[in-house]
């Protein structure tokens, strides 16, 4: 992956803030605002969240049923959504990732043909 | 996974102010946390409060997008992936256009011959509860008629308890056609004089039908008794024609063979008599009550049709109804009558024994089949068996079997297309591979994207469709026009096909499924998520990309198979057809017309008279310049025989050489002296009729060679002697065969007897007139002539030996040509098929071939290769093909005629000629492989 240099911040690919936000829920059920604190966060603050952006993509994963919602208490008191991952969203998990790889090893054969290894 | 989410998008319809409601909580207590964050970090009250919202973004963008994902997407994306589908298509017009037509034509036949099937097999009849009318008769599988007596009728009406209501009529035969004996009648008084068609029907008719008159009122009890009062009923059509639509109609009258009948009612115009009648107007049947129940010889035959109670299923009917057919027959069965003095021809099953046959001859015996009783002489009793079926399927007859086939056939027809377009898809879809790749790795998921393409399949299905259906409107009209009047035209008298909401219906089932079917198997190969592939350059050299390339040739060879078996039914049809063909007729229908005369006991009452008028036409006729020569016969060539005699061999002096009892089948015919010369059937022995062959004169006979051989194989038959009915008649001479019935019909045994001998001439006769000038140019001396004898004697069915003789091939002629489309479709596509298949591998392997010539290949071994390639696909397609059809042509047995269902050569020349088309849609691409310029070739990607 492409490396940065601290400050400037990468815009995230379409497509594959489903994934992260998969990612994010496999270490438990948390809210909105806590999946896009985890994602800055886990990116060593690389990737930029707009963080509006991640209702519809959580719309969407419901709707998928990858993932379900529920409304509990954080810890500080305060009335919040929680969304867990189902088994099948684990499922597409391990599929999203394997795709991803397979991505970023196609690209990088393209950008370094050299270091790209011959298609078996 | 997707039908998941249509379903929570259909719950978030009804839930959607409370997902609102909610996303808003839930974004304002996202706001609130990373406000709080903000603060504990050290920000001032309001900078954290704005950094918040900074970082969240348009908080109305977050909720549009989310409230998108609820609804706005199953009809949304649903257009969004037709349009997407439609600017795909407009890019490639030509792709599109040859996918159109190729499923027009699929969709278009199937749905021109579904309209035509659901009219015949699917749609109900016209009648209230047409699912409860059944048909009654009893079948004689000897005689292959199926008849009831009006004894049986009454019998069934007073002692069933299965049916609400039944009824008897005895139809003529259509007027226009064929040309047998009916409730016919002269109309007089009303302009020219015309044969009208009538049929009489029982009181309890209409009621049965559920259908009453539109004016006035139906028949009643009263009125349906022998010697009743004359009335009638008016079919619509009639009414308008002689009455002007007057709706004054009641109490005038109709002069019917020269007697008045009192109208009493009109039929709606939308009535139609359940059978091939085109009757003009209705009769009381009038049984004679008392007669027909102690089955006193003649018998009336009626035809019978039956309402089921409510509830009451076929089999309780035929059960309850056999009891009482049983009950009516003690000795086991019916036979047929062979009085002490000879035997009785037996009118034939056109359910009219009283109208012409009977009423003409009384007393000599035209007999029906009787019942019980004696059996002298040793006649076998004849077989038969009740038969109750639903209406419309005894109306349907022989088109539902033909239908079905077809129905059959087109479908092979629309699977070719499909496998075409799905052939094509694919091709296209290679070429876009990497904008699949693309879109996947943009986010995509695979449905999606099997959806576009789906999407984009449907439309092509649609469109094709929406031509198909224009293709098949016009097509059912003329198939409809090409159903010949003799193939179940019973039932199209009663419906007639055409499109219709079924027949809309299943159009659009027909293309959405066929949308998907070939659409979906190329769209689940494009998005195989090989998409590392996919996206990178030059995949294409790596090789032909076997898997897909293998569907691509599955695809071809399954055409080509189905292909071939069309050929092959076509080649049998074809065959067939050839085959009747060169059946030689017996007779020589050039230059002959034919017409025919019913005189009415009314105006001649005796057989003197008859005779006396039928001569004089003879002799004016004769007389006339152009004619070469004119003859009577109460059947001519190509229509049905009138009498049917049974006699036994025994009873031939000396007797016959055959040793069993068997009863001898034949036809009888009363003829002129001329009919043999004028038909142009050769006399093989002896002599035949002379003018002085009268009633004073020997009674004589000339028989067929068929009889002559049956019943002295031996022996001379010239002056044997020939026991009919009540006399002995002296054989004088043998003529030659003729294909009477049609010229895939047996030869069936014939003895011919001169017309004016006893009992003289039947009320309806057939004139032949062999002419030196066209027919055509003397129908109106003809006219002119009767005319002249009897100004109110009407000439009806005339044409001419040779129109008959085309018009009776014109169900093996529709076979044929519709079978030949089909086929002719099929391979068609097929070779388009194989085409696209083989110029795409060539495409394919251009860099291949590139370094093939490079290395030094020649041209023509280049060719080999792909040819060879082809012509692999293709001979797996034979040997399916040849086994597909094996296995399937025994269901056309019944439309072959001199050929066997698996004939070798059929077989044989059908699959060469599908290899050599599809060697030459090879070889296109081939030699195009062959001007690869290797340079060229090398450096292609």
């Amino acid at each position: 992956m492409a490396k940065q240099s601290s400050g400037d911040r990468i815009e995230l690919v379409y497509g594959s803030l489903d994934m992260l936000i998969l990612r994010t829920l496999l270490w438990g059920p948390t809210h909105g605002h806590g999946i896009a604190k985890s994602i800055e966060r886990m990116s060593g603050e690389t990737l930029k969240v707009e963080h509006g952006s991640i209702y519809p993509a959580l719309q969407r994963l419901q709707q998928e049923g990858w993932i379900t919602a529920e409304w509990g208490v954080s810890k500080n008191k305060q009335r919040a959504k929680y969304y867990r991952l189902t088994a099948a969203g684990r499922r597409q998990l391990v599929t999203e990732t394997s795709r991803w790889e397979r991505f970023v090893r196609a690209i990088t054969a393209v950008l370094r043909p050299t270091e790209s290894e011959e298609r078996s | 996974m997707s039908w998941r989410r249509e379903l929570s998008r259909l719950r978030a319809l009804f839930r959607r102010p409370k997902l609102a409601d909610d996303l808003k909580a839930e974004i304002r207590s996202h706001l609130e946390m990373e406000e709080r964050e903000n603060l504990e970090s050290g920000m001032p009250a309001q900078e954290a409060h704005y950094a918040a919202l900074r970082r969240f973004g348009n908080v109305t963008l977050a909720e549009e997008g989310s409230r998108e994902m609820w609804i706005s997407n199953a009809g949304e994306t649903l257009l969004q992936d037709l349009r997407y589908g439609l600017r795909q298509l407009r890019r490639n017009p030509g792709f599109a256009a040859v996918a159109i037509v190729t499923l027009a034509l699929g969709i278009g036949a199937n749905t021109a011959i579904f309209s035509v099937v659901s009219a015949v097999v699917l749609r109900p009849l016209p009648y209230p509860h047409s699912d409860r009318l059944v048909w009654i008769a009893e079948s004689f599988p000897a005689l292959k008629s199926e008849v009831a007596t009006g004894g049986d009728y009454l019998d069934w009406k007073d002692q069933n308890h299965t049916l609400d209501r039944i009824a008897a009529y005895d139809r003529g035969t259509k007027v226009e056609g064929s040309k047998g004996t009916s409730d016919n009648f002269n109309l007089t008084g009303r302009g020219t004089p015309a044969r009208v068609h009538g049929a009489s029907v029982s009181a309890s008719f209409f009621t049965t039908l559920g259908v009453e008159p539109q004016i006035g009122r139906a028949f009643t009890e009263n009125e349906d008794q022998p010697n009743g009062p004359h009335v009638v009923v008016l079919m619509h059509s009639f009414w308008q024609q002689y009455f002007g639509s007057d709706p004054h109609v009641l109490g005038q009258t109709v002069d019917l063979d020269a007697a008045p009948y009192t109208v009493v009612g009109v039929m709606p115009a939308s009535f139609r008599f359940p059978e091939d009648s085109g009757a003009q107007i209705l009769l009381p049947l009038a049984l004679n009550q008392a007669s027909e129940r102690l089955r006193i010889q003649p018998q009336r035959m009626v035809r019978i049709i039956g309402r089921l109670k409510p509830g009451v299923s076929l089999a309780a009917a035929w059960a309850d109804l056999d009891e009482i057919r049983k009950r009516a027959q003690p000795s086991g069965g019916p036979m047929l009558a062979e009085g002490g003095r000879g035997e009785g021809p037996v009118t034939r099953d056109n359910g009219s024994s009283r109208s012409e046959t009977a009423r003409a001859t009384g007393p000599s015996g035209m007999l029906s089949a009787r019942r019980g009783a004696s059996r002298p002489n040793g006649g076998a009793p004849l077989a038969s068996e009740l038969k109750v079926v639903p209406l419309a399927e005894h109306l349907a007859g022989n088109l539902r079997p033909a239908m079905l086939t077809l129905m059959g056939v087109v479908g092979l027809v629309l699977l070719i297309a499909c496998a075409n377009v799905a052939n094509l898809m694919l091709t296209r879809a290679s070429t876009r591979t990497r904008e699949v790749a693309v879109r996947a790795v943009l986010g995509a998921g695979r449905w999606r994207l099997v959806r576009q393409l789906l999407a984009e399949s449907v439309i092509l299905a649609v469109a094709g469709g929406v031509a198909g259906l224009l293709f098949a409107a016009w097509g059912v009209n003329v198939i409809a026009r090409l159903i010949p009047a003799g193939t179940g035209a019973g039932i199209l008298s009663v419906v007639t096909p055409k499109v219709d909401g079924n027949v809309l219906l299943f159009a659009l089932a027909v293309s959405l499924v066929t949308g998907v079917l070939f659409g979906l198997a190329p769209a689940v190969a494009a998005t195989r998520p090989d998409l590392a592939e996919g996206l990178k350059e030059g995949t294409r050299l790596a090789g032909a990309g076997s898997g897909r390339g293998g569907l691509r040739g599955a695809l071809a060879v399954a055409e080509l198979s189905l292909a071939l078996m069309l050929l092959i039914g076509a080649g049998l049809l074809i065959k067939s057809f050839y085959r009747v063909l060169q059946v030689n007729p017996g007779f020589a229908p050039e230059g002959v017309m034919t017409l025919g005369l019913s005189l009415t006991d009314a105006r001649y009452p005796t057989a003197q008279q008859k005779s006396e008028f039928f001569s004089q036409v003879l002799r004016r006729v004769e007389s006339l310049p152009g004619v070469r020569s004119a003859a009577f016969a109460d059947s001519l060539p190509l229509s049905p025989y009138q009498n049917l005699v049974m006699m036994s061999p025994n009873r031939l002096q000396p007797r016959a050489a055959l040793s069993n009892s068997t009863m001898v089948m034949m036809m009888l015919l009363r003829v002129s002296p001329g009919y043999f010369y004028t038909l142009g059937i050769p006399v093989l022995k002896g002599r035949t009729f002379t003018d002085r062959d009268d009633e004073q004169a020997l009674k004589v006979a000339v028989v067929n060679e068929t009889l002559a051989r049956h019943l002295w194989p031996t022996e001379d038959p010239i002056g044997k002697q020939f026991p009919l009915m009540r006399d002995n008649l002296t054989v004088i001479g043998v003529v030659g065969n003729t294909r009477h019935e049609g010229l895939s019909q047996e030869t069936k045994a014939e003895i011919y007897v001169p017309y004016l001998q006893p009992p003289g001439p039947d009320n309806s006769m057939q004139l032949a007139v062999r002419t030196t000038a066209t027919p055509a140019s003397l129908v109106s001396a003809v006219r002119a002539q009767v005319r002249a004898i009897d100004p109110d004697q009407p000439l009806y069915h005339v044409t001419t030996l040779e129109q008959t003789l085309s018009e009776s091939l014109a169900p093996r002629r529709f076979n044929v040509l519709l079978l030949g489309i089909f086929a002719g479709i099929a391979l068609a596509l097929a070779t388009v098929g194989i085409y696209g298949v083989m110029a795409f591998s060539v495409t394919q392997r251009t860099h291949e071939i590139g370094i093939r010539m490079a290395l030094g290949a020649e041209r023509r071994s280049v060719l080999g290769l792909i040819v060879r390639q082809g012509l692999r696909l293709t001979l797996i397609g034979v040997a399916l093909g040849v086994a597909g059809a094996w296995a399937l042509t025994s269901f056309l047995a019944s439309f072959l005629f001199g050929v066997a269902p698996r004939d070798p050569a059929t077989f044989v020349l059908a699959s060469l000629t599908l290899v050599a088309v599809s060697i030459l849609a090879c070889y296109i691409p081939a030699r195009r492989a062959t001007r690869v310029d290797p340079m060229v070739a090398l450096r292609y990607q």
